[in-house]
This record gives structure tokens, sequence and C-alpha cells, in this order.
């Protein structure tokens, strides 16, 4: 009997033994780990100069678009992650070359968002990509006809002179007496006509004499027959515009004895290297001095970035992707969209945007017809003692305030 | 117009006709001798400013010794385009302009893949400023066009009162007789061409300081000295100087005077008319191509 038991109690444990011993094995595997969804890619087209005189300005533009684009990330629109992909396209700053890079990017990339540069360009490709209908058209383009309310899906991230001359000039007239004469002489294209009105009408009502509006062919290589034009009239300042080889004007200028202050829009590192640093010292410019209190810090340290990366000075048209693709992402967040351009363009429209360097609203309406114009601080800059310096700044608010008294119909 | 500002225009316009000369020169020879519109005659003149730039520049290369050997290595690409492609070229029209055409883009685009998009600048050698009759010019552009002109007189010197310039004059006067006279074709025209790529190589070099150098400044500079060559005439070297020069001027008064705009018609239209009136030019011949 108690062998019996003794056995029955063996079986019994052996079984218990054997039922946690099962038990353990068969313990429920953990659930597995969900893989991560890849963010989707959201493509944006760049067309610009990749080649040609202009490139040395446009290239660190393509390079800030990626920098920027890897700089934003990830970001979610409507549960789904996104990241953007810049695609570069070369649109040699020619109508031609506007037209053929927007339409590689259209209809082989398949892109909703477009950039381009340049008037011609810009101008020549829009019709394809508003005639598309579901494409948003970003433009740093001088021209003011780029907007309009017959071009729903544009708007433009380029301070054209109706934005920076009014600031610019007003500082202009109150810090610098000694100019109250200029030559401007701006390059014989759509950029160059549309800057020349601008830059007349800005710098007359701070009460500068504005004494001939000169033009030249964009690839015009020897400047003394035109220099010979300005300096007989002996302008206190003379404002030029141009590509790298614009850089023999200045060159040309200092040689034969001028010794005005030259003023211009951008400071090309190419100017500088070409021309020499006595030559360009004092010149005052409208783009903000990378790297100067008077720039938002989230462009500085962009530039930064650039200057890590590639060596050398991106210039302050780096600035404009920086603002793009920031407001563009955040209008895609808030319009909770990726497609519906016409949602978000009513959301551009309308909202405020919140970046790393600042709310950035658009507007417009009293000079284009559409609020489709970003509005960005505008800047006075000096080349001095070899270093790009910061020396004013108007604030978005007082930017559209003076827009509207010089500009406003 | 005062006095002063008048000799200002016409010595801009004489500098500026001398920057093109030698390129032009040196077109007139490959088009006078070997028969051959040769657009990518101006590359070999954009390769010849990289050439310094990158050697005086980049690997601290005096400014006149980057000069001599940036000849030398444009000299040998001029002369394997020669042997390879212009040889075969002779005579016919439409692929001589196809071809050299093609390796205009070729030329251009290798350049902006070794050197970059973006121009780049070689410092001066000479600094300042001169006065002469109430005009002002750089001490750089009197003393470019001073060397361009001195080292043109030299071509035309050895073009006129040597041997070789004797059997080069021959070839492109009458091919088939000079041929008689034991005149090797293909030996006038390698020499040719050395001739040329140098008096291009050189006009790139000596400019570089001048002008930015970048991947598209041959173009220009080879259409301009189309319109040299065509008011000048074929085989006429004296006349390439005088046109350049006279058409120097014109510019430099049209640009003056009415604006850049107009001064870049000006050429065209002198062309269309020279073209249209006068196909042989002042000095020389109308282009027969065999």
């Amino acid at each position: 009997m108690a062998r019996m038991l003794t056995r029955h109690i063996t079986i019994v444990l052996l079984l218990v033994v054997m039922a946690s011993l099962v038990g353990a094995g068969c313990r429920r595997a953990p659930a597995p780990t969900p893989t991560p969804v890849p963010a989707k890619e959201l493509k944006y087209g760049v067309a610009l100069a990749l080649s040609g005189g202009s490139a040395a300005i446009t290239v660190p533009m393509k390079r800030a678009f990626e920098m920027v684009a890897e700089q934003i990330g990830e970001f979610t629109v409507a549960g789904q992650r996104y990241k953007w992909r810049i695609i570069a396209e070369d649109n040699k700053y020619t109508s031609e070359g506007g037209v053929t890079a927007a339409r590689k990017l259209l209809f082989e990339d398949n892109v909703k968002f477009i950039h381009e540069t340049g008037s011609g360009a810009g101008l020549a490709a829009q019709p394809i990509i508003e005639g598309k209908g579901d494409v948003l058209f970003e433009a740093v383009v001088a021209s003011h006809d780029i907007l309009g309310p017959d071009k729903p899906r544009t708007i433009r991230t380029y301070q054209s002179s109706n934005e920076y001359t009014p600031g610019f000039y007003r500082w202009i007239s109150q810090n610098r007496p000694d100019i109250k004469t200029m030559i401007q002489v701006n390059p014989d294209d759509a950029t160059g006509k549309v800057n020349s009105q601008a830059i007349r009408k800005s710098a007359e009502f701070f009460g500068i004499k504005m004494l001939a509006d000169e033009f030249y062919p964009r690839d015009l290589k020897d400047f003394y027959p035109l220099l010979q034009r300005v300096l007989p009239k002996n302008p206190d300042a003379i404002f030029l515009e141009g590509g790298s080889n614009a850089a023999a004007f200045l060159k040309g200028a200092r040689e034969l004895g001028y010794k005005g202050t030259f003023i211009t829009i951008t400071l090309y590192p190419a100017w500088v290297q070409i021309a020499g640093t006595d030559v360009m010292d004092g010149t005052l410019f409208s783009d903000p001095a990378m790297g100067s209190p008077y720039t938002p810090q989230p462009w500085n340290d962009l530039r930064t970035a650039y200057l890590a990366k590639f060596g050398e000075e991106p210039g302050g048209l780096i600035r404009y992707p920086y603002v793009a693709l920031y407001v563009i992402t955040e209008a895609l967040k808030k319009a909770g969209t990726v497609d519906d351009i016409a949602k978000i363009m009513r959301v551009l429209e309308t909202e405020r945007f919140e970046t790393p360097m600042g709310t950035i609203v658009l507007g417009g309406k009293e000079l284009y017809g559409v609020d489709h114009q970003l509005i960005l601080p505008s800047f006075v800059s000096q080349f001095k003692d070899g270093k790009e310096m910061g020396v004013g700044r108007v604030d978005p608010e007082e930017v559209a305030r003076l827009v509207k008294q010089i500009f406003g119909k | 117009m005062t006095a002063a500002s008048f000799a200002q225009m016409a010595l801009n316009g004489l500098m500026l006709g001398v920057s093109l000369l030698l390129v032009a020169l040196g077109f007139q020879l490959i088009i006078g001798v070997m028969r051959i519109v040769n657009f990518a005659h101006g590359e070999l003149y954009m390769l010849g400013a990289f050439g310094v730039w990158y050697l005086a520049q980049r690997q601290d290369l005096n400014y006149w010794l980057a000069i001599l050997v940036s000849v030398v290595l444009v000299c040998i690409v001029g002369v394997l385009l020669e042997r390879y492609f212009l040889r075969q070229l002779r005579g016919r029209l439409l692929p001589q302009m196809v071809i050299t055409f093609g390796f205009v883009l070729i030329f251009q685009t290798l350049a902006l893949l070794v050197f970059g998009t973006e121009g780049k600048a070689v410092s001066s050698v000479f600094r300042g400023a001169v006065a002469i009759g109430g005009a002002k010019l750089s001490a750089e552009r009197l003393a470019v066009s001073l060397i361009s002109l001195v080292i043109a007189g030299v071509t035309l010197a050895l073009w006129r009162w040597t041997k070789a310039g004797r059997a080069i004059r021959a070839m492109a006067q009458e091919p088939d007789g000079a041929r008689l006279q034991g005149v090797s074709l293909p030996a006038t025209c390698r020499l040719t061409m050395i001739v040329a790529t140098a008096l291009a190589a050189i006009g790139g070099g000596l400019l570089a300081p001048v002008f930015m150098v970048e991947p598209y400044m041959g173009l220009p500079v080879i259409l301009k000295s189309l319109v040299v060559i065509a008011v000048a005439g074929m085989g006429s070297m004296g006349g390439t100087v005088i046109a350049a020069l006279v058409l120097g001027v014109v510019e430099s008064f049209a640009t003056t005077l009415a604006s850049s705009e107009v001064a870049a018609m000006v050429y065209l239209v002198i062309l269309a008319l020279i073209l249209l009136l006068r196909p042989s030019g002042f000095f020389g011949h109308e282009l027969e191509l065999e």
C-alpha cells in the first residue's frame, strides 16, 4: 500500500514537473516588435543654374535645400511620416533652361513641389507648372509678374526689390548723408529691369537722386566702355547687380579712380575674390551678413554648417531654401495633406508659420493681388576690412508698412 | 564730347580690339591655311587661361612661366585635335561646324567638371592706372595690350619673312601649287595649328588677370573673331589686326554713346552687311574650303 502510494506520489510529482517544464517551454513568445514603416519621400524639385556665370550664387542654394531637408528630417502629415527628397535640375538661368528643367521635374520625376530661381527661367516655366494643376510653385524670382490672382499655386520666397529696397534706402538716407546721387547698373534681362524700377522709386522716395539707369548683357566681360558712360557723371554711389563677371566692373571702376560707394544686393564671394578686398571695401548690400547678430541665428547656423561641409562661403541666398522648406513643411502639417495643393495654398494665405527663425506670414495682396509673397526682415550689410557685417535690419511688419507706402496703389 | 572722353573711348576700343587680336589671328590662320572653320579655337583660349590660373594661383608658379607652360600644354591639345579630327574635315563645311561645335561642348564640360562653375581670378601682375592724353587706363590693360601687339607683330614678321611663313602663305594661297613646290600639307597644317593654338593660349593667359576665367569664356571670343575675319577677309593677317582694332573702337563708341545692348547688336549687323555686300572682306579674299 505504502509502495503504491509512493509510486502514485512519484508519478504525480513527475507529471507536475513535466507540466511545469512544458509550460515553461510553451511560454508565450513576446509580441514581435513592429518594424517601423519608413518615412515616405516627398519630392521637391529644384531648378536653378548649376552651370554658367550664375552658378556661383545658385549652387549654394541647391546645397542649402539638401542641408535644410536633412535638418527638417522626418515630419508627420495626417498620420503619415514624410521626408523631403531634393531633386535638382540645371535651368541655366535662362527661359529655355527653366522650361526644360520644369518639364523634367514635373513629367519624369513627378514632383508636386517645384522651385525655380531666375526671372527668365521662372516666368517661362510658370505656365507649364500652373497648367499642371496640382503642383505648388515656389519661386526665387525678381520679376513681380510671377505673382498674381491668375497664378493660384505660386508663392514667392525671394524678397524682391519691392520688399527690400524701402528699408534699405531709408537706412542709407538716414545713415549715409554722403550718398546723395546714384547710378544703377543692372543686367538687361527681366530681373534687371524689375530691380531698376523699384530701386529708383525707393531711392528717390528717400531723397537720393538717380542720375542714370544703365543696362548690360549679363555675360559681358569687358566693362571699360560701360564705365566710360558711368564714371564721368561722378555719382556718390553706384548700384551694380550681376553674376561673377560683374566683378570686372568694380575692379575697373577703382582702377579708373572711382572713390564712391558700391551698392549691391548680394555680395558674392566670387566678387571679393576677383576684384579684391580693397576694391570691395565699404560696399553696402541688402542681403543679410551671414554670421552677423542682425541675421537670424538659424541662418547663421546654416552658414556655419555649410562652411564646415563645403569649405567656402555660401552667400546670403541660402536663406531662401531655409524659409521655403520650413514654411511649406508647416503648411503641409496644418493642411493635413501633401496632395491637395488648393488646401495647402489656402493655409499658406491665411496662417502664420512658426519656424526656428520666428514667425513668417505671406502677404503682398495690395501689390500683387494675392497674399503669396513671403514677408521676411530686410537687412543692411556692409563689407568692411575684409568681412561682412550687419549694420541695420527692418522687421517684417515695418517692411510691409514701407512697401505699402512706397509701392501701394 | 570732350577731347579727353574721345581719347578715352578710342583707347578703350583699341584695348578691346587687342583683347581679341591674338585669338582672331590664330583663327585666321586655321581658316586661311587649313580651310577649316574651327569653332573650338575659342576653347583653346579658355584652356590657356585656366592653365595659367591653375599654375600661377594653385601651384604658385611665376606668372610668365605659367603662361609658357600653359601654352606648351595647350599646343599639345591643339596638335592632337588637328591630327585626329581637323585633318579629316578639310573641305567639308557642315562636318566642320558640327564636330568643332561638339568640341566646344566637350571642352566646356570638361572645364566645368575639373575646375567647377565658379569664375576664377588670377592675381594682377601690373597695378595702378596710367594717364594718356586725358584718358585713364589701368596699367594692367595697357601692359597686356602692348605685349599682345608685340606678339602679333612677331607673328606677322614670321608669316612674312621666314621660310616657314612663306610655306604657310603658299599653302593658304594655292595649296596645289605649294604641294608641287615640295611644301608638305600635313606638316604645314601641324605648324599652323601650333602657331594658332599658341596665339590663343597666350591670349587666354594674358587676359586671365584682366577678366574672370570661366568655362564659357571661349565661345563669345570666337564669335567676335569670326566677325573680325569676315571684315578682314580670308588670308589677310595684317587685315585681321586692322579689323580687330577697328571693331574694338566701334564697340567702345557704341557702348559709351548708345548702350551695351546696342553694342552687342553692332557685331551682328556688321557681319550681316559684310557677308551680303563684301564677302571677301576689305583686305583678303572670300572663304573657299577647297
